[in-house]
């Protein structure tokens, strides 16, 4: 193995032996980033018997992690070993759980970390060059943390992601030693699934979505009326989450999903740029607006000057 | 007496004239006490507590602006307010921030509870809280959107996760990153007529460097570990094709629509 190469840890997740979407995503960045060649792999996983992973991912470390500990156990114990073994970059999926993580443990290690990047490179000496949306998007701000090692940033992954399972190779092992007593932290007790997790949000090809514009739950269930009849699933903006029009499990954009449907219809929404950040990758974006001078049409492929209403009734009225 | 502390951000309430100028110096005028904070201020405030209880708030940033969030949050019920803010301390990251955040908050602790946004929004990285649990060496959950005590020495937290929500039981003292849709709390909050008469006597306690002593080759840009090295713009937008004919946006929409059911258009 070329000792030159700078060793990068990517913390995973996974069931059944297979890893998630998230981590999925993050080894796709992983492998896809500038400067890939440079570096060496190493999947980190907890508490899970996560041992089968694709290219570009060599080995992985198993850190144990008691039933029902939380992000901040986990960091402990993560902390203390990266502290010894030193990797040049650790990268994470920008998940509540990445973040969490990753927060508490480049602190124990007096590091940087680097939230949300949306692109990543690696240069000749071994500097992590993370790009990441700063004032909700309007600029793209590069970071280097240029002395503290290891470099730490969470990745922005897509919530939908999938690789054929043949690409999974079976990895050499390695469990780490728990060396602490295992700390006294967030205890899981019960964990309710969201009834959107199962709506098909983040792998439905086309996503009907809706903003504050509908003025109340009452009106929003024209977006799910109309979903139904596109054959998508229903998303909503962060402001028509915040109004309670719909549950967090719709929400699309910095704080919430990012999804890549190949048809994006968004009624109502002005577009800011978070939510932006979370439909970037759409085929085409629709956009449904009365004013035209929302955010929103600056990012759009087609735009119809409308309020809701009127385009929910000829919309309906074609497709009868 | 339960002590809770709440860490409370003054942000830029025109990301707009941000981006414009690249960089932007805070001011009373041009800020905002971040939503997800004054959740976590409603947090305290509804917590009961039978031995009583004292709010104290924490807010580092310019002192115009801070002072304008510890008097609205004196208003609303906070006890005792606390400025952290010295010029050595600007451009400090989420870690320098988390030090000196830390340092304060020991000073007037210990705390059984401390209450964070679950992030602000213009930075939007969610990271103090954690980094405050790592230097205060407490646990730490967030996304917390019901909350319960359950005996003095821990707490029920609900909390919101991609695809869940989560019943997690945690110690105290601990620090939770508190969410928007906050069970029980209810909206707008205003300020009580105690509050207000209590503003007219309002005693904001100053914490700057001369208090706080940190070498300043350790806070501000110069201490921080991340560095910003160069600024672009996204180029995101899309040729817009306008209809202000909404049957003919319609027509465009459903031809959209069999492009993209025929897996035609895959980007």
């Amino acid at each position: 193995m070329n000792p030159q190469r700078y060793s990068v840890w990517l913390l995973c997740r996974g069931s059944e032996n297979f890893p998630d979407a998230a981590s999925l995503d993050l080894i796709r960045i992983a492998a896809q980033m500038p400067g890939t060649e440079k570096c060496s792999f190493t999947a980190v996983t907890f508490g899970e018997a996560l041992s089968r992973f694709p290219a570009p991912v060599e080995q992985v470390i198993q850190i144990p992690s008691p039933p029902g500990a939380c992000a901040d156990t986990q960091a402990r114990s993560f902390a203390a070993l990266a502290d010894s073994a030193q990797p040049d970059i650790i990268l994470s999926p920008a998940t509540l759980w990445g973040r969490t993580l990753m927060s508490i443990s480049a602190a124990l290690m007096n590091t940087g970390l680097t939230a949300d990047c949306i692109a990543l490179s690696v240069d000749d000496e071994g500097l992590l060059h993370q790009t990441r949306p700063a004032y909700g998007g309007k600029l793209l701000a590069e970071i280097l943390i240029t002395k503290a090692r290891p470099q730490m940033a969470t990745g922005r992954t897509r919530s939908s992601y999938n690789v054929p399972a043949s690409q999974l190779r079976e990895l050499p092992c390695m469990t780490a030693p728990i060396t602490a007593d295992p700390y006294a932290g967030a205890m899981l007790i019960q964990r309710l699934l969201s009834d959107s997790s199962v709506s098909g949000l983040k792998d439905s090809s086309i996503v009907v979505a809706g903003g504050l514009g509908l003025g109340n739950r009452e009106n929003f269930q024209v977006i799910h009326q109309l979903a139904a009849l596109l054959g998508g699933a229903v998303a909503a903006s962060r402001a028509a989450v915040n109004e309670g029009f719909a549950p967090y499990t719709c929400q699309v954009g910095q704080s919430g999903h990012v999804i890549a449907p190949k048809l994006y219809l968004a009624i109502g929404i002005s577009g800011a740029v978070q939510h932006l950040s979370g439909i970037h990758g759409a085929g085409r974006i629709v956009a449904v607006n009365p004013d035209p001078k929302a955010p929103i049409f600056e990012y759009a492929d087609v735009g119809i000057l409308s309020p809701w209403k009127p385009f929910a009734e000829a919309l309906k009225k074609q497709l009868k | 007496m339960l002590k809770i502390a709440v860490c409370m951000k003054s942000v830029l309430n025109n990301t707009t004239e941000a981006a414009r100028e690249g960089n932007i110096a805070r001011n009373v005028k041009n800020s905002t006490m971040n939503p997800f904070d004054l959740y976590a201020l409603e947090t305290a405030l509804s917590i009961p507590s039978a031995d009583g209880r004292e709010i104290s708030v924490f807010t580092m940033g310019e002192q115009t602006s801070g002072s304008a969030l510890l008097t609205e949050a004196c208003k609303l019920g906070a006890d005792k307010l606390y400025l952290i803010s010295d010029h050595v301390f600007a451009g400090s990251d989420t870690y320098v921030t988390a030090s000196i955040l830390t340092k304060a908050l020991r000073l007037y602790g210990p705390f059984d509870l401390i209450l964070c946004g679950e992030r602000a929004i213009d930075g939007e990285t969610g990271q103090v809280p954690g980094a405050l649990s790592a230097m205060l060496d407490i646990p730490y959950t967030t996304c917390v959107v019901g909350l319960q005590i359950v005996s003095p020495h821990s707490l029920l937290c609900h909390c919101r996760r991609e695809e869940s929500v989560d019943t997690v039981s945690i110690p105290l003292p601990c620090i939770l990153g508190i969410s928007c849709g906050m069970e029980g709390i209810h909206h707008p909050v205003v300020p009580s007529l105690k509050g207000l008469r209590r503003a007219h006597n309002i005693r904001i306690e100053l914490l700057d460097n001369s208090l706080l002593d940190f070498p300043p080759e350790k806070v501000g840009i110069a201490g921080s570990p991340t560095r910003v090295v160069k600024t672009t713009r996204p180029s995101w937008n899309r040729e817009c094709q306008m209809f202000s004919d909404t049957e003919a946006g319609v027509d465009m929409l459903l031809s959209l629509l069999n492009e993209a059911m025929d897996g035609r258009n895959c980007l």
